[in-house]
């Protein structure tokens, strides 16, 4: 597929930055030269609830065949926008393309090309699983019976066995198997992992990582259990308040973004507002600062002594992708 | 469709269950009720009161269509709406407009049989024991109140689609007023120059459940 | 354009229900209760006396001639009406034009003849089943039949109650009747007086095909069936069979151009009665009979028509008087104004229920200024589009703050 990685983080503060990034983006899919139209095209978006915004100028695309996570902290409009790509929540302004259709008035024929599992695994609870198969293969010409029933039936439970007698775990077994059954080229998820156990979120994420690879399917998705995404994902798009955006490949994000660690003393009581390169400062429990940037060692140490902090004593320490999106979009 | 119909039968079929026994034994009810009356008074007398007083004897019978059609739509329809789950019907590969009017065309229908054996009860009950023009005339009066049956099938289904509370009281009393005035009048054959217009109100509230259906898309918006 | 249309729908229908609650709420909070003027003619004064109510219990007792009085000496100028009390105050006998009439003079003397508008067919609803009653019990009291008819195209058809099937052979003998007297199926118009509550039986009236009028009744198993002298090119509407002790008067008869007649026994005479502004639709009509004048009273609630006859039915005194409404009450010049539009469905002179759409008048404009002032401020404070107002305000047009109502409830079509 066309997708390379994405070259640097971009941020998105208002319509026209966010055109520019659009614009950035696709320069890097064509260098690989087979470009083509993206699976989600947000173009402009605005969305507010009376005078609350909570977006505005959002723009990003997602291009087939890749994986990309929407991550951001509680309140910053992923829940918006994944109401708005899945078509349950008209925009204010701007527009927001699914495989070419306004995501608000999918054809049918698109619909079918689109699979999503919505938030707490939602199912119709009063049919069997057996039900549900015969229920949603008659929709989808494409349907994969074997795909439905070779995740399913590990599940150990009789086809008659109903949706409402079911775990959580259980439940989302069979809106995975039913979505992926419906072989779609592009799968929303909303928040997938709630209500799940660290067992079947395992069983869940292995299997549609599988799943969305060998068919070079388009992912997004979103989680609470950023961890998890680590393991999924190609892209991410953090969301962060005030409407920032950033995104990029996962690996080019974890590459560049680091985590420093000063001991107690090196700053000042009161820390100064981190300007580029420095992104955060936190404060530890201990007394200690950590100092997230994109930057490396030396163009940090440069930094801290203009921000007024002491680089001695600096050290690099590893992250994980929940330190990075921690560091990234703060503790509060 | 036939999926869809399927899905509808699945879930109601507890429902139907419940709503067929319960009309049987009511059926039932009716038949021993007014045969006991006549067992108990000379016939002519009941005919008088029928007649002449406007004593209507299938009066038990009122609100029986109403309940059906308020519990035949939150069966149908709270399930639905709880959690949100109109959403997987609202994707799958058809129009809303479309998806809404097939729902409701089976709930109708199912509606539409429950209450013609409703009918039928009062037909054979009344023909049993009064001549042919009592039956049209029970018929005639219970018109309005089979209305009100679907006004109610109608009303759960557009309280329960709106997203809004303060909509949905609206349409709540909007449902309200429609069956209130299905029961306005207690004498025979009341209706007869005036279904008409209570049959446009209660069509209105079709396109006014698919526009619920559309806000409850929008997430209660447009 | 859906979202249009489906809008539309749903504030058509809170429009619809607006237009029928909120004038009713209005007139169950506001509205003055209403009484109709009675009108009568006094044999003692020779002139017409009413009583009329003028809101708040206030009644008014006075004479044509602008004379008031009070309820006591009201009732005094109407011997033939409260003679009951004139009998309790002792002011029984009482001499008019050289008469004496007591207590039971007046009492065999007296009768009041009435047709309400919700009695005529097409006013109230009727099952065609009708009780033949035995005219001829052998007994003090009537008693109901077990056998009741039900007019068919080419003849009637009798029943037995008790077991709901046809009698063959009471079928065949009152058809034989009818056919002997000359009926021509199928009936126009069937009348009687389906009770037993009453002095004796006069049977049914039978109009049929051809008009002319038949009179049947039972005794024991057989049926009567007489050809009256009615003409049958009366065009009769219905026939109010009243059977009173006197035994003079048989009823009522309407025709469909509103001329009503008197029904005499024995020997089917028709007298025909004043009918001088009446609407048999509107209007009840009420025969008030007296051995010196009987009198014809009829009207609505806007007019009351009077008509006083010597005792063998020649006009002598004729008066009409407007009702006072309360149209010109305050109440009701603000519900013109509040209201330009109103729907009812309500029962009018029967049970029958009517759909009724009413204009208020002119004064319904303020009620549409306000409503539509009210829309395009509240339009402009959430800076809506004049193009996305306007069907809101073309609802609001037409109906005043009911489609106000409506747009404020529904959310917008956006």
């Amino acid at each position: 597929m066309c997708a390379g990685p994405i070259t640097g983080p971009a941020r998105m503060t208002g319509k026209r930055d966010g055109i520019r990034h659009l614009r950035q983006i696709r320069a890097g899919f064509a260098g690989n030269g087979t470009m083509s139209a993206p699976a989600i095209a947000v173009q402009g978006l605005v969305h507010r609830y009376g005078p609350r915004t909570i977006h505005d100028g959002l723009s990003f695309t997602v291009p087939e065949g890749r994986i990309l996570g929407l991550l951001g902290k509680n309140g910053v409009g992923k829940t918006t926008l994944i109401r708005i790509l899945m078509g349950f929540l008209t925009p204010t302004a701007g527009t927001c393309r699914v495989l070419g259709d306004d995501s608000h008035a999918l054809r049918a024929e698109t619909k079918r090309r689109v699979g999503l599992v919505f938030e707490g695994h939602l199912a119709y609870d009063f049919l069997s699983i057996a039900e549900t198969e015969r229920f949603f293969a008659r929709w989808y010409p494409r349907w994969r019976r074997d795909v439905f029933w070779d995740l399913v039936e590990r599940l150990n439970l009789p086809p008659t066995h109903r949706i409402r007698h079911m775990s959580e775990g259980q439940r989302s077994q069979v809106v995975l198997g039913a979505v992926m059954a419906q072989d779609p080229d592009l799968l929303i998820l909303d928040d997938y992992t709630m209500g799940l156990d660290a067992g079947y979120r395992r069983l869940f994420l292995d299997y549609l990582v599988h799943y969305a690879r060998a068919g070079n399917k388009t992912v997004l998705v979103t989680s609470h259990v950023v961890q998890d995404m680590e393991r999924l994902v190609d892209d991410v798009i953090f969301l962060r308040r005030g409407g920032d955006v950033l995104q990029t490949s996962l690996s080019d994000f974890m590459g560049r973004f680091r985590h420093y660690h000063l001991p107690a003393g090196a700053a000042p009581a009161n820390l100064p507002t981190p300007a580029a390169p420095l992104h955060g400062l936190e404060r530890e429990a201990d007394g200690s600062l950590s100092v997230f940037a994109f930057a490396g060692p030396e163009e940090m140490r440069a930094a801290l002594r203009t921000a007024g902090i002491d680089p001695a004593g600096i050290r690099e320490r590893q992250m994980s992708l929940e330190d990075a999106f921690v560091g990234y979009t703060g503790k509060y | 469709m036939r999926a869809l119909a399927m899905k509808e039968w699945i879930k109601l079929r507890h429902w139907l269950g419940l709503i067929g026994l319960g009309h049987l034994a009511f059926g039932a009810w009716f038949y021993l009720s007014m045969r006991h009356q006549f067992r108990i008074e000379h016939a002519e007398m009941i005919y008088y009161q029928a007649n002449r007083i406007g004593r209507l004897f299938y009066d038990d019978l009122r609100y029986v269509p109403l309940a059906t059609g308020a519990v035949l739509g939150a069966a149908q329809f709270l399930p639905e709406v709880l959690r949100g789950r109109l959403r997987i019907a609202m994707h799958l590969p058809m129009g809303l407009g479309a998806l809404i009017l097939a729902h409701l065309g089976l709930g109708l229908g199912l509606l539409a049989v429950v209450l013609a054996f409703d009918l039928g009860i009062l037909a054979g009950t009344v023909g049993a024991f009064f001549p042919g023009p009592f039956v049209a005339s029970a018929l005639a009066t219970a018109a309005p109140w089979m209305l009100a049956g679907i006004a109610a099938y109608l009303g759960a289904a557009l309280v329960l689609l709106e997203p809004d509370r303060r909509t949905q009281a609206v349409n709540l009393a909007v449902a309200g007023g429609v069956v209130a005035l299905c029961h306005l009048s207690a004498a025979y054959n009341a209706y007869d120059g005036a279904i008409w217009g209570l049959a446009v109100l209660v069509g209105l509230m079709v396109p006014a459940t698919l526009r619920a259906a559309a806000r409850f898309r929008d997430g209660g918006t447009g | 354009m859906m979202r249009f249309v489906t809008w539309f729908a749903q504030a058509l229908l809170v429009t619809a229900l607006a237009l029928i609650a909120l004038p009713r709420l209005y007139d169950m909070a506001f509205a003055p209760r209403v009484a109709p003027t009675y009108l009568f003619y006094s044999p003692v004064s020779q002139e017409f006396i009413y009583r009329e109510h003028h809101g708040n219990h206030d009644f008014v007792y006075a004479s044509e001639s602008g004379a008031t009085y009070d309820r006591p000496a009201f009732e005094k100028l109407l011997p033939f009406i409260y003679y009951k009390n004139m009998d309790i105050w002792g002011l029984l006998p009482i001499r008019i034009d050289g008469q004496s009439y007591g207590r039971d003079t007046i009492r065999d003397a007296r009768q009041v003849v009435e047709l309400k508008a919700r009695e005529l067919p097409g006013n109230r609803p009727e099952i065609p089943v009708y009780a033949l009653i035995d005219s001829d019990p052998g007994r003090a009291r009537l008693s109901f039949p077990e056998d009741v008819f039900v007019p068919r195209d080419s003849g009637l058809e009798v029943l037995n109650v008790d077991v709901n099937r046809p009698d063959p052979d009471l079928t065949d003998r009152f058809n034989a009747a009818l056919a002997g007297a000359g009926f021509a199926f199928p009936a126009r118009l069937v009348a009687g007086k389906q009770t037993i509550l009453k002095p004796w039986d006069a049977g049914v009236f039978l109009v049929d095909a051809t008009g002319a009028v038949f009179h049947l009744t039972r005794t024991g198993d057989t049926p009567h069936a007489v050809r009256t002298p009615i003409p049958a090119d009366l065009g009769i509407h219905h026939i109010k069979v009243t059977e009173s002790t006197r035994r003079e008067i048989l009823g009522l008869v309407l025709t469909g151009d509103a001329r009503l007649f008197l029904l005499t026994m024995p020997g089917y005479g028709l007298i025909e009665l004043p009918t001088d502004g009446y609407d048999p639709d509107r209007m009840n009509y009420k025969l008030l009979l007296n051995p010196v004048a009987p009198t014809a009273v009829y009207g609505d609630d806007k007019v009351v028509h009077g008509v006083a006859m010597t005792p063998d039915y020649a006009p002598r005194a004729e008066y009409a008087r407007d009702v006072p409404g309360t149209a010109d009450m305050a109440h009701a010049r603000i519900a013109r104004a509040l209201f330009p539009l109103t729907l009812s469905l309500q029962d009018g002179p029967g049970p029958y229920l009517r759909w009724h759409l009413a204009w208020s008048g002119w004064a319904g404009l303020i009620g549409i200024a306000l409503s539509l002032a009210a829309l395009f401020g509240l339009a402009r404070a959430r800076r809506a589009p004049l193009r996305q107002t306007l069907p809101a305000a073309a609802l609001v047009t037409l109906t005043g703050p009911a489609g106000l109502l409506a747009v404020l409830a529904v959310p917008g079509h956006r």
